[in-house]
């Protein structure tokens, strides 16, 4: 067990595909492993079908969270802050961890792009959001969470996922809906690599990131690669599972926000503060404001909109 | 006006500004700062210290889009995060410079979280604190004044980018 906390340049990959448990295992990496100057550890995953929203995101904005009930596509939010993506298989995560002082975001999207670049025939670049583009189609997204002694820089590379799904799962109703300070999302169009290279799969990818890793650190040990099942780590990483999993960090670590829906006519407006709906200023008092306030909004979400729904049928 | 009636008045001019200085403006003290890039500094000769982040680091943050403050009351010790930033590139913590316990929070960051970037020393201040007279007089040696930290800069600066 020790050896999996151990430092230098090292590639892992997660052979879990559930978003809540390698979410928790990055996190657990990163504060426990002993972090060595001028070194990288980079874990590769990825997730079954699901949405994940950066830090201070409200959820309500980025996605339809109906939509994803209905398909049992996951919803999570990460620690890092950035925007909103879509994962499924076709869809590699890439965790670049290291010292707080070696954090450098531009060098790893570059050795990315320039290792994909290499190895199948592309044209990527880097833009000043740090994301990576192709011709005019976002391909990488971005987040990163610094702490004292750690920094990590992870992100995403669309290789062969759904994008119809993805489009789906992000477009959301609600915003007019909402007035709030959360981080927002900015939209691209999105591309899969394997839509200009039909030879890339995941599989190919990770083999080459792997080579490539130890040559970028100038390492000569390079089977410093493990294959990891988070499962047999769950005792140390079920803390940070439950927590991620939990509605309290789901929807209560939304950042404040009014909701607004029109009924007969008139405006009424619902605060949320830590998810729960603190007051509701409107004209008339609507019957259902007994049962609203004070609740937590997701869960009377629903009662919410047909609320809105009933007086735009009248 | 005469030669004496002159030397009277730029005197009492002098002695008036002086008077006023010490009414109208509160006594800020010079700042100390961390490895961190946090700064603290003195407020009026009490117990109560303020604090927020350095030039260097709101420009490196890149633009600040949201803040997590703490409640007024925790009790932080030194390297505890006291504020959580999230700007367009990364989340990062902020870091207690000293053990203190918190007083107050910047409101006006809640609705203009920027105000970091535009003005990291003064309107842009994250929070206030209370601390200990021993660690109130021991800054000079725990932490880098103006001076240090402009060299501390200097010598990194070929670190990582952010």
């Amino acid at each position: 067990m020790q050896s999996i906390l151990r430092g230098g340049n090292r590639v892992l990959i997660s052979r879990s595909m559930n978003v809540y448990t390698n979410l928790a295992l990055e996190r657990y990496l990163a504060e426990n492993i002993k972090h060595q100057p001028k070194t990288r550890l980079l874990l590769l995953w990825r997730n079954k079908p699901c949405v994940v929203i950066g830090r201070y995101q409200n959820p309500f904005i980025e996605c339809d969270i109906k939509y994803l009930g209905e398909k049992q596509i996951d919803l999570a939010r990460r620690y890092s802050g950035g925007g909103t993506c879509y994962h499924d298989l076709g869809n590699l995560n890439i965790t670049v961890l290291t010292t707080r002082e070696d954090y450098n975001r531009k060098k790893n999207l570059q050795w990315i792009t320039s290792t994909v670049n290499k190895a199948f025939n592309l044209t990527l670049y880097v833009t000043e959001r740090d994301d990576i583009f192709l011709d005019a189609y976002k391909v990488t997204g971005s987040a990163s969470r610094l702490e004292r002694l750690y920094a990590y820089h992870h992100f995403t590379l669309l290789i062969n996922a759904d994008l119809n799904e993805l489009r789906r799962s992000l477009k959301s109703n609600d915003r007019r809906h909402i007035t709030s300070k959360a981080t927002s999302s900015v939209p691209s169009s999105v591309l899969n690599l394997s839509d200009r290279n039909n030879s890339i799969t995941y599989e190919k990818t990770i083999e080459l990131l792997i080579k490539k890793f130890f040559e970028w650190n100038n390492e000569k040990n390079t089977s410093n690669y493990d294959y990891i099942d988070p499962l047999l780590y769950y005792e140390q990483i079920k803390n940070f599972e439950n927590e991620l999993k939990s509605e309290k960090f789901l929807h209560q670590a939304t950042p404040p926000f009014v909701y607004t829906i029109e009924y007969k006519k008139q405006k009424i407006e619902m605060f949320v503060t830590n998810g729960i709906i603190t007051s509701i200023k409107g004209d008339d008092i609507i019957i259902e404001k007994q049962n609203l306030l004070g609740k937590l909004f997701h869960v009377v979400y629903d009662n919410i909109k047909k609320i809105n729904t009933n007086s735009l049928s009248k | 006006m005469s030669a004496s009636s002159l030397l009277l008045f730029r005197h009492a001019i002098k002695f008036h500004s002086i008077r006023q200085f010490h009414i109208t403006s509160r006594v800020f003290q010079q700042r100390y700062y961390t490895k961190k890039h946090e700064w603290v500094q003195m407020i009026d000769n009490k117990n109560e210290v303020r604090i927020g982040i350095s030039d260097f680091a709101q420009n490196a943050l890149g633009d600040v889009v949201y803040c997590e403050l703490p409640s007024v009351g925790t009790k932080l010790n030194r390297d505890e995060t006291f504020a959580t930033l999230e700007s367009v590139k990364a989340v990062a913590d902020c870091f207690m410079p000293l053990d203190g316990k918190i007083s107050k929070v910047n409101e006006n960051l809640k609705t203009q979280a920027d105000l970091i970037n535009k003005s990291p020393y003064k309107d842009g201040w994250i929070v206030q604190a209370i601390i200990e007279e021993k660690n109130k007089n021991n800054m000079e040696n725990i932490l880098m004044n103006e001076e240090k930290y402009k060299e501390y800069l200097e010598k990194n600066k070929n670190a990582a980018d952010h």
